[in-house]
């Protein structure tokens, strides 16, 4: 017993006596980021002059994990900003998005800040404002002004733009993604399986009505060819922790409503609350249509309790008719279902006509010209490490024409070049890999996607990566026909409102998000709608909804 | 279990139903991780399309841990897990064990106030970011040591090693104290192998901790090498959900974005083989007796 | 004459300096522990004042604004407030029925099996579902509980109809018990397994001599002697009757169970996506930590007075 004893002891203490020492090994290693040349070990907060060296920029932002980049300092585009303007940046932050935001607060609310920072300022006590006065994000529009032209000259350019991203009184701070064309913004919607309606010789529904039909089409008629009634005309799942769920958006913005989502009402043009519209009345048109179509067994019975793993079965199976369609899906589910049956497809299907015969667009990113609540700023962290002038001149040289095209395109020669009628085309590295999609490669060279990077969005660099199919590029042009006058812009509430307005509509969409469902499956009788609609206003609806307004109403007076 | 002379006829009723429910227990139980390592291996396209009991893998493919593996930043994983573990366990036993004993003694005047001080804290916390103050002040930003010592006594597993320690005979205590043995030798020599089995299990509990843990790493490592494992595969998994909102829509080759939901499953059978390589080693410590009369003398 | 006798009026001042004295090797060991919880512990525990007020990093905490009970108020006027305690309490007390005894009852059977492999096997297995990750899980769990899944499967071989579980609010409870059965109880019995392996093999002998069969030493040596680590994990477990993890309830409900499956984490977690502040979370968490605390507290009196095993 003794010797195993002592044994055991050896072991533990040999193994620990390695592990320490690897692990010093790492400490002192580990300042190092991996390959590129011209990289000098980084520290948070310390800088030097030009002359010695590339300057050290600390940036705290969402890392990156892709199937052929781990870390921003090996993509291409990075290091070319880096080479231009001899910085070298130092990253730092949790690479995964929803863990991104609990980490970043706890580095605000401590103080712990770096030159560059990164978050969404709805998540800030106070939004963007507070953040200025607490000493977190630097003034930019009152102290550097002519240090950023290149941004103030966007501003002044662009209305939209301008009121999107500068405050109340004009402060600009927020370096934000900047859409060229808002109709990028169209990237989601419904879709509709093609094949089924060509078997059943149907045109692609455009009306409520329409799709009624359809619907009904699809459920007697075995589209699928079975012979069994098994298929599921409108199938939607939800996302577990939120109350969204996605195919029923598509179809509630029919009745001039937005789900779950404060909107300007149609009839009006005041803003309002889904529930509100005509005091409740579109609001029972819609879960009267709904429940008719559960009753008739058109829409899937577990719509609202099933994940998306559920639905993608479903569709793999070949019994979905009509659900929501984010781009990915005219790949993944069209390539899927071809392998057993060449002719399936799904195409998109444009926003649907009410009764007010207007084709609602549910899609706000279709009238947000700039992701404006989040984004980077420069903190005061960059005025104490003495890096602020690079800081800016980085900031200045991604808006400038030339960084656009480094970052939506990367480097010309290497990942893209011009040709005779002056339109960019990927080149071969990019888009005949071997091993990686152009998908995956592209995120190697350049960030034509959405990356929440200070940026102008390419319209053509988006649409050469994201629209590859037929499909999806009808389906875009479709969705980008949709009527945008529910669509509200970002809005920022002001410190007092804003906790006031979270308690209010926890509890009010609480309240409707289960009776919605009980109104759809029957479980409570639909006259009771009206008192769905007094619980609301009994809970503070219209209070919240004057926040809201009058926010609207500072944005626009902007 | 130890039998003593013939089973009576209920006995071996009773041994006969509990086998069978042992057994019913042990299907319903190891089902979600069959499931998981069947999934893992599973043809992606297949994977999507089926519904209900999985009751064999589909097809086969290793491409969920080709990509998996495909970064050395697993390596790394493992490496900082591995000292997390051998180190961290050492650490938070020593620390529980000696605190464990202090409290276990019940004739010290200030028992009660350390006994209701350490459990306070198990209900009333200031919440991370103080926290994270601390630790940082504390020159522990972005070092693995802020992983082990904000944690390193666990109130809950103290408790549960008190107990353990007040079950220790006080005789034995007492005879030892009259030959002249100092507290550590005591604790050391006597109460030590006394409760072998709940150090087993809790050390198991620590190690296990160590090894799914992720989430102080988060915010207090900013260094993607010092990455403990789970980060690193959570990182891994989420930006590279096939459900994200980002659009990723494939090419030729499309197959590549399908085997990230294999990750789902390829990440926690990597994460649950080397436990359970090493379990059975720990197992046997708590799970038979021990003969307290051939420890005496 | 003692001491006490001859200074009566600073007994206590003696007894603290006799315990000095006695315990001095002890106390030096105690002083590591009581370090750490000072620095670790109590230095955050500042951070509970973020409850009372609009906490800005740069005025630290005893230069922001108070705003006093205002989150206090804020959760408990809202609609739901009683019913997310009430759902939280109900499937505490739920758990505490049937998820409290499961381990313990596994963990007795499992120590009946005379052949080791066997136990050791049953006992491994049933250690796996706490390494699966909390999202796969919930993903079989409501496979298998949707209209074509396994368990309606299984229903209708016995004849009942098929039951989406999920739609209706009255089956949550149930289902969120009986999976953490699933998921924890072997988890949960290794302690109780530790302990009894830590009980005296000549109890046993002794009770074979005094004419024991096999289920009274059951009855009068093997439960009381783990009944100490039952008591002790029955007090924590009925100090965290306010607390009902969020994660898996985030990934089982959807808004048709709110009724019966929305519980204070949850609710405050879609607070949470509506507004960033601290404030909000940490009173609804401090009001948790003293209504659990109080429960604890009364626990342990009631279980000193009837056994003698208590927390303090």
């Amino acid at each position: 017993m003794k010797r195993k004893r002592a044994l055991l002891f050896f072991i533990i203490a040999t193994l620990l006596i390695t592990m320490t020492f690897s692990a010093c090994r790492k400490d002192s290693t580990d300042t190092q980021t991996p390959d590129t040349s011209g990289k000098t070990p980084e520290s948070s907060g310390t800088s030097k002059p030009a002359s010695e060296g590339p300057v050290v920029i600390t940036y705290y932002r969402p890392g990156v994990s892709r199937a052929v980049l781990t870390d921003w300092n090996d993509a291409v585009w990075v290091q070319e900003l880096e080479k231009r303007l001899n910085i070298d940046i130092d990253f730092q932050g949790p690479a995964t998005g929803d863990d991104y935001t609990s980490a970043a607060q706890i580095m605000l609310a401590s103080g712990t800040l770096t030159d560059l920072f990164y978050f969404n300022f709805n998540q800030y006590d106070g939004g963007l404002a507070a953040a200025i006065e607490d000493g977190v994000a630097i003034n930019i529009g009152e102290k550097y002004r002519d240090k950023v032209p290149n941004w103030f000259k966007i501003l002044e350019s662009d209305e939209r733009i301008r009121r999107a991203v500068t405050l109340e009184d004009g402060t600009s701070a927020l370096f934000c993604h900047v859409e060229e064309d808002l109709k990028r913004g169209a990237y989601w919607g419904s879709g509709i399986r093609q094949d089924w309606l060509d078997k059943l010789n149907l045109q692609k529904p455009t009306s409520i009505d329409e799709l009624y039909s359809v619907l009904v089409a699809f459920k007697d008629q075995d589209p699928n060819g079975n012979g069994q009634k098994d298929e599921i005309p409108l199938c939607d799942y939800f996302i577990p922790g939120s109350n969204f769920m996605f195919a029923i958006m598509d179809i509630v913005s029919a009745f001039g409503m937005l789900y779950q989502e404060p909107q300007l009402d149609p009839y009006t043009g005041k803003v309002t609350y889904w529930i509100l519209v005509n005091d409740g009345e579109n609001f029972k048109k819609l879960v009267t249509t709904l429940n008719k179509w559960y009753m008739e067994g058109l829409l899937d019975p577990e719509f609202m309790s099933q994940d998306g793993t559920a639905l993608d079965a479903k569709v793999a199976n070949d019994l979905v008719g009509v659900t929501h369609i984010w781009p990915s899906n005219f790949n993944n589910y069209n390539r899927m279902l071809r392998e057993k049956n060449p002719k399936a497809t799904y195409v998109g299907l444009p926003a649907l006509k009410g009764e007010d015969g207007i084709p609602y667009g549910p899609n706000s990113a279709m009238v947000r010209p700039a992701a404006s609540t989040e984004g980077t700023v420069i903190t005061t962290q960059a005025e104490k490490d003495g890096t602020i002038e690079k800081c800016l001149e980085l900031i200045n040289f991604m808006y400038s024409e030339e960084g656009t095209d480094i970052i939506n395109w990367g480097v010309r020669g290497v990942s893209y070049d011009i040709d005779a009628n002056g339109k960019k085309y990927w080149l071969p590295a990019v888009a005949n890999d071997p091993e990686y999609t152009i998908n995956d490669m592209v995120n190697k060279y350049a960030l034509p996607t959405f990356g929440a990077w200070p940026k102008i969005m390419s319209y053509e660099a988006w649409a050469s990566i994201e629209l590859n199919t037929p499909e999806s590029e009808e389906a875009h042009r479709l969705w980008a026909e949709a009527d945008t006058r529910l669509l509200l812009p970002n809005l920022t509430l002001g410190a007092s409102e804003s906790s006031d307005y979270a308690r209010i509509m926890n509890d009010v969409n609480t309240a409707i998000a289960e009776n919605f469902i009980k109104f759809i499956i029957g479980t409570r009788p639909l006259d009771e709608v009206s008192d769905l609609v007094k619980q609301c206003k009994d809970m503070g609806l219209e209070k919240a909804m004057s926040y809201y307004q009058s926010a609207y109403d500072r944005y626009m007076s902007k | 279990m130890i039998q003593y002379g013939k089973k009576s006829l209920g006995s071996k009723i009773f041994d006969a139903f509990n086998t069978i429910l042992l057994v019913i227990i042990s299907i319903i139980t190891i089902y979600p991780f069959i499931y998981v390592v069947f999934a893992s291996f599973s043809d992606p396209s297949r994977l999507m399309a089926h519904r209900g009991v999985l009751w064999h893998p589909l097809g086969f493919t290793l491409g969920g841990y080709r990509l998996v593996f495909r970064s050395d930043d697993i390596i790394n994983g493992y490496l900082v897990t591995a000292f997390l573990i051998t180190v961290g366990t050492t650490c938070n036993m020593v620390m529980t064990t000696v605190f464990a004993y202090v409290l276990s003694k019940k004739n010290l005047l200030w028992n009660r106030a350390l006994t209701i001080m350490v459990i306070i804290t198990m209900y009333f916390s200031g919440g991370m970011i103080p926290k994270f103050m601390v630790v940082k002040s504390l020159g522990l930003y972005d070092s693995l040591w802020a992983l082990i010592l904000p944690n390193v006594i666990s109130t809950f597993l103290l408790i549960i090693l008190r107990t353990a320690i007040r079950g220790v005979p006080e005789s034995l205590e007492e005879s030892a104290r009259l030959d002249g043995a100092g507290e550590i030798t005591i604790l050391v020599k006597i109460i030590l192998p006394m409760i072998v089995p709940t150090l087993a299990a809790l050390s198991l509990f620590t190690a296990v901790g160590y090894w799914n843990s992720w989430s102080e790493a988060l915010i207090y490592i900013k260094t993607p090498d010092k990455y403990p494992l789970q980060l690193v595969l959570r990182t891994i998994l989420i930006q590279n959900n096939a459900t994200s909102q980002i659009a990723t829509a494939g090419y030729s080759g499309y197959q590549r974005e399908e085997y990230k939901r294999l990750m789902k499953y390829s990440t926690i059978v990597v994460s649950i083989v080397p436990v359970m390589c090493i379990y059975p080693f720990i197992q046997k410590y708590f799970t038979s007796g021990i003969m307290i009369g051939a420890l005496k003398g | 004459m003692t001491r006490s006798e001859v200074h009566p009026n600073k007994s206590f001042k003696y007894k603290v300096v006799k315990d000095w004295r006695r315990n001095k090797p002890i106390y030096f060991l105690a002083m590591f522990g009581v370090i750490y919880y000072i620095i670790f512990h109590y230095l955050p525990m500042g951070g509970i004042l973020m409850a009372f007020q609009r906490f800005k990093p740069n005025k630290g905490i005893f230069g922001s604004e108070w705003v006093g009970l205002q989150y206090f108020k804020d959760f408990f006027r809202g609609a739901y407030a009683g019913r997310v305690i009430r759902n939280t309490l109900i499937i505490n007390l739920l758990d505490l029925i049937f998820g409290f005894p499961a381990p313990i009852i596994f963990a007795l059977l499992l120590n009946e099996v005379g052949n080791k492999i066997f136990k050791r096997t049953v006992q491994t297995i049933s250690y796996l579902p706490y390494f699966i990750s909390q999202v796969v899980i919930c993903g079989i769990l409501l496979d298998f509980l949707s209209l074509n899944g396994l368990f309606n499967d299984i229903f209708t071989a016995l004849g009942m109809e098929r039951t989406a579980f999920m739609i209706y609010p009255q089956y949550f409870r149930g289902i969120y018990v009986a999976s953490g059965i699933w998921q924890f109880m072997g988890y949960g019995a290794i302690i109780y397994l530790a302990a009894l392996s830590s009980v005296d093999v000549q109890l046993y002998d002794a009770a074979v001599i005094d004419g024991c069969n096999r289920f009274q030493r059951v009855i009068h040596v093997t439960i009381p002697g783990i009944m100490p680590t039952i008591i002790i994990m029955m007090i924590l477990r009925i100090g965290s009757m306010m607390s009902v993890g969020f994660e898996k309830i985030i990934l089982l409900y959807n808004p048709s169970i709110y009724e019966t499956s929305d519980v204070i984490s949850s609710f405050v977690y879609r607070y949470g996506l509506l507004e960033g502040n601290y404030g909000y979370s940490t009173a609804v968490g401090l009001f948790n930590s003293v209504v659990n605390f109080t429960l604890l507290a009364i626990t342990n009196k009631l279980s000193e007075k009837f056994t003698e095993v208590s927390l303090w």
